[in-house]
């Protein structure tokens, strides 16, 4: 799996959270599980927006070092 | 699990009482989980220990990257250095794997609310736990 495709499984990821978040919400409505499933939402969008930080900054830092285009 | 086995961990030795390793807590805590109102302390339990496991990877990762860059020969092939950040990369997707797969457990386990479902997302801690010491993160 490399780095595009593990974005993108992370990406499909977050809506099966929010799906299953709602369908909590309407047959529960328990405020502290369904604050908890709201973190896992909010979670698993912040890893994936950090990690695609993470990675363009070292491509950016790898094409900086070697002189080279980063949209090479 | 039996209520025993709860108080069991209470007095004994076990995992969450002798290593700090974050995630061995929430493997002892989701193996001891009884009763639906425990089940779900535990589930929220581990959804923060989750959620610090993730603050914590995102420092690492950015860290160690930069790292990795930093380390590259500049006198090497640039292609030298692209393939330790792969092989980086490679080894990280395990992890998010494994992280995306224990949040799943938990969201099931939510869901379902039985004992069977909390001791699968303890599983998957464990899972998260050999990701980790497979990337080396001291966390």
């Amino acid at each position: 799996m490399n780095a595009s495709e593990e974005l993108s499984a992370l990406a499909a990821a977050i809506p099966i959270a929010e799906q299953l978040l709602a369908a909590w919400k309407d047959r529960h409505a328990t405020l502290t599980a369904a604050a908890a499933l709201e973190k896992i939402g909010t979670d698993l969008a912040d890893l994936k927006t950090e990690v695609a930080a993470d990675d363009a900054k070292a491509d950016a830092m790898l094409a900086a070092k070697f002189g080279i285009d980063p949209r090479d | 699990m039996t209520r025993p086995l709860c108080q069991g961990c209470k007095t004994s030795p076990c995992a969450c009482r002798t290593t700090p390793r974050l995630l061995a807590v929430i493997a002892c805590l989701a193996l001891v989980a009884c009763g639906a109102s425990q089940r779900q302390t535990t589930l929220a339990n581990t959804v923060n220990a989750f959620g610090v496991v993730k603050t914590a990877f995102i420092a690492y990762d950015g860290q160690h990257e930069a790292n990795i860059v930093n380390g590259c020969d500049v006198k090497a092939p640039a292609a030298e250095c692209t393939a330790k950040l792969a092989a980086y990369r490679a080894e990280r997707a395990k992890f998010l794997t494994a992280l995306v797969a224990g949040y799943q457990a938990v969201v099931d386990a939510y869901r379902l609310d039985t004992d069977p479902s909390v001791a699968a997302a303890a599983v998957a801690a464990v899972s998260i736990r050999k990701a980790l010491q497979s990337l080396g993160a001291n966390i």
